[in-house]
């Protein structure tokens, strides 16, 4: 297990590679890679790099650039395969292929509400086979609106998936606006103690409280669980933090220049 | 025909407990047996297809044979994109079985017709379609898709109930079956349990001389060249199907006969709702499909093709 200071710095780097990239391809999607950036290094580094019975599917799968830049990072993925990104004859697009096909990306997400049902059939199997283990998932809070989330809720809570971990990055934001005023989402945890879930709220952007949420959360070995991390969406940079419109756009080169000091990258 | 299936997916369970049947709240007691004897092969996800089958690629994904059971419109309908992206596009190898197909559930009307699936799924690459006559192509069927050097995503589009037996012999996978050919050059090809709507047919037109070879489609994807090349003797091929056929059997052979000079009909023309409720032959009569109007439709077209100065 990593300590906080260091997946803070771990953090930061993977944060400029995703800015980068982005500036590099004009891709898009940005905010929501940024705001999932420490959801992401925490498990990989603390859960899923270390014990391969563990298992993780990327349910907001227009984030994929944040799981390749924390695998990257992990040396888990090659320079080449990480810079191939968003280019021309690449499989590491905006979204992951199904080509890509190592331990932690082998399902192709894109269209929302379908990781949680994928995720859940993997840890209902994990049980059948009696083997142990926990199925990571990463949601986005825009996919509380897809009737397959619930549909998928009620199934896991019927089979007591309790190796199942969804953590929703829960960044108040989705594609054209606040998602409390697309879809009232609101109250997510009663929604989900409703379903008969197993439900923590913790601060997605600080590893502190995401790793005492991990924690706490494992300890129950009864029901599937659920943690609504609270996050912003483009965090690290100031100027990217709560502004939308970075779902959308790529930053300019004086832009760059300013989020890698923001970051303290050298 | 859902009897059948239940009976024989026994057999394979017993045999194979990498099979687990998903079922989306559907067929009351048909699965008692598998229940009680194989508790942990069966499990009922609730009226919630498209997690089903996303649920069910998760399951394929760590080595499991999921099979995907429901009526056929709830089934392939709610769950389209479920199937594209989450079987096909991940290669997740699940087999889906829609039961009450076409216009089996004739009582309860067009929310519970499929007349558009082998069109949805035709379009889709990497998947198979079968779609069996009676008891014994489904046997086949079954083996065919439990096959583990089958690796595609396979549909499987059976009846409901007390559907006649037709064939002497087994389907055969890759070909077109043949259920009574007297090497005419005219052939009346349908798909799925319907026989029974077209079984006068050959008998009355040969009292007016015509011959016609009847022919099964009973797998419909992959169409393949022997399959192609089987077709290319008929001058006339007509098509019956519950399904519409521009997208149907009709629309498939067409297109995969376009450079031939060979006349395709169908006998089934409608391309609407059939609302009305009523037996299954009389709500198949609404649709096009009946003994009467196929054989009118061949007679006809038969003798004034004779009658054409040369």
């Amino acid at each position: 297990m990593l300590n906080e200071k260091k997946l803070e710095i771990i953090s930061r780097i993977v944060r400029y590679n995703i800015i980068y990239q982005t500036f590099l391809k004009k891709s898009g999607h940005l905010g929501g890679a940024l705001s999932c950036t420490d959801i992401l290094v925490n498990i990989f580094n603390n859960y899923l790099l270390s014990d391969e019975k563990n298992k993780f599917v990327l349910s907001k799968g227009h984030c994929a650039l944040a799981v390749y830049s924390v695998l990257y990072q992990a040396k888990k993925l090659s320079k080449k395969k990480f810079e191939s990104f968003s280019n021309q004859g690449s499989f590491f697009g905006e979204h992951p292929s199904p080509k890509i096909n190592n331990k932690y990306l082998y399902f192709s997400t894109g269209s929302l509400g379908h990781g949680m049902s994928y995720g859940s059939g993997i840890a209902y199997s994990k049980k059948l086979k009696k083997k142990r283990g926990h199925v990571f998932i990463l949601v986005s809070d825009g996919e509380m609106n897809s009737g397959t989330v619930w549909e998928s809720a009620l199934l896991s809570s019927k089979l007591n998936l309790n190796n199942l971990i969804v953590i929703v990055d829960y960044n108040k934001f989705q594609a054209t606006g606040k998602s409390d005023e697309i879809l009232n989402i609101k109250p997510l945890s009663k929604k989900w103690k409703s379903f008969g879930w197993d439900v923590i709220e913790c601060n997605g952007n600080n590893h502190l409280s995401i790793n005492s949420s991990l924690k706490l959360i494992l300890k129950n070995k009864n029901k599937p669980k659920i943690i609504i991390a609270h996050t912003i969406k483009g965090k690290g940079v100031s100027f990217m933090e709560n502004d939308n419109n970075w779902h959308y756009r790529s930053p300019s080169k004086n832009e760059l220049k300013l989020a890698k000091t923001q970051l303290k990258i050298k | 025909m859902r009897n059948y299936f239940a009976n024989c997916l026994y057999k394979k369970i017993k045999k194979n407990k990498k099979i687990i049947l998903l079922s989306a709240d559907i067929g009351n007691r048909l699965f008692d047996k598998i229940k009680k004897d194989f508790p942990n092969n069966f499990l009922n996800c609730g009226i919630a297809e498209p997690n089903m089958i996303t649920f069910a690629t998760g399951m394929a994904r760590e080595g499991f044979i999921p099979v995907c059971y429901t009526i056929t419109n709830f089934l392939i309908y709610k769950s389209i994109e479920q199937i594209r992206n989450d079987a096909i596009y991940n290669n997740n190898k699940i087999i889906l079985v829609g039961t009450g197909s076409g216009m089996s559930y004739n009582h309860l009307g067009p929310t519970h017709h499929s007349l558009e699936d082998i069109g949805l799924l035709n379009n889709l690459p990497n998947i198979k379609i079968l779609s069996p006559a009676d008891n014994n192509d489904l046997e086949e069927h079954l083996k065919h898709s439990f096959n583990y050097k089958n690796n595609q995503t396979t549909y499987i589009r059976i009846g409901k109930k007390n559907e006649p037996l037709i064939h002497k012999m087994k389907a055969k996978i890759n070909t077109i079956n043949k259920v009574s050919e007297i090497n005419s050059k005219i052939a009346l090809i349908f798909t799925g349990p319907l026989f029974d709507s077209i079984s006068e047919v050959q008998k009355k037109l040969k009292q007016k001389n015509i011959n016609i070879d009847i022919l099964n489609l009973h797998q419909i994807k992959p169409f393949n060249n022997t399959m192609i090349n089987s077709l290319k003797k008929y001058n006339v091929i007509y098509t019956v199907e519950e399904h519409f056929p521009e997208t149907g059997i009709k629309g498939i052979i067409s297109s995969k006969l376009s450079d031939q000079k060979i006349i395709i009909k169908s006998i089934n023309n409608k391309n609407d709702f059939i609302s009305h409720l009523g037996s299954r032959k009389y709500v198949r009569r609404k649709f096009g499909i009946s003994n009467n109007r196929a054989y009118k439709i061949i007679a006809d077209d038969t003798i004034k093709n004779r009658n054409r100065p040369r």
